[in-house]
């Protein structure tokens, strides 16, 4: 997946990592079965680039949010592994508003990954609160804790 | 003598110490499309019968 996001960050395409593998650089170890990307709904250029960087590796191409929220995720599976696109993310504001305050996470092999913050991942996980969430939200409220003391 | 785990410590362990550890990769999900979703709903019930695949299949083997 390494070299997803360096095309990502090569090409300058706007992208943040949410979900399990955001997580997973902030210090949780755990499994995660694909790559979660929130991008700008309507930035037609950036998911134009995006389709360009690698649209062979995508059976269908990448769309941008249609008019009635059509597209609002959209999962690929790929050679790197299963991809997964969200022009909206629960709990969070718009994406240039969570691209303001994002991170950058290396992951194990120093590959640079533009993130959304803790507070955001925070929210996100907090506004699904799905089961297997339950242990993410401990783990990032452990973090938050322990980075104020 | 009652032997108690706390399972809440190591969250707390590990957010001290926070490291990035290497995440296998799956090496035989069931075979699947590209799919578009519009709404989380969609998305989640396409997901959990995916999980369901997975589970008749055995699981998930993961490799490095």
């Amino acid at each position: 997946m390494e070299e997803v996001i360096e095309l990502f960050n090569r090409f300058d395409i706007r992208y943040l990592l949410i979900g399990g593998q955001a997580v997973r650089l902030e210090g949780f170890p755990r499994f995660s079965m694909d790559w979660d990307f929130f991008i700008p709904a309507s930035d037609v250029e950036n998911i134009s680039l995006i389709n360009d960087v690698i649209g062979d590796e995508l059976d269908i191409p990448l769309l941008p949010i249609g008019e009635h929220g059509e597209n609002l995720i959209q999962t690929f599976p790929t050679k790197w592994g299963v991809l997964q696109f969200h022009m909206a993310v629960a709990g969070l504001p718009k994406f240039d508003e969570v691209e303001l305050r994002a991170v950058v996470h290396p992951t194990e092999d120093g590959t640079r990954v533009k993130c959304v913050n803790m507070d955001d991942l925070l929210a996100a996980k907090e506004a699904v609160a799905r089961g297997k969430d339950a242990d993410d939200i401990k783990f990032l409220k452990a973090k938050k804790e322990a980075q104020q003391k | 003598m009652a032997y108690r785990d706390d399972y809440n410590a190591k969250f707390k362990i590990w957010a001290r110490n926070p490291k990035v550890v290497s995440c296998p990769k799956p090496a035989n999900l069931p075979k699947f499309k590209a799919q578009r979703f519009d709404s989380y709903e969609a998305f989640n019930a396409w997901k959990d019968e995916l999980f369901d695949q997975i589970a008749k299949q055995g699981g998930v083997k993961w490799r490095k």
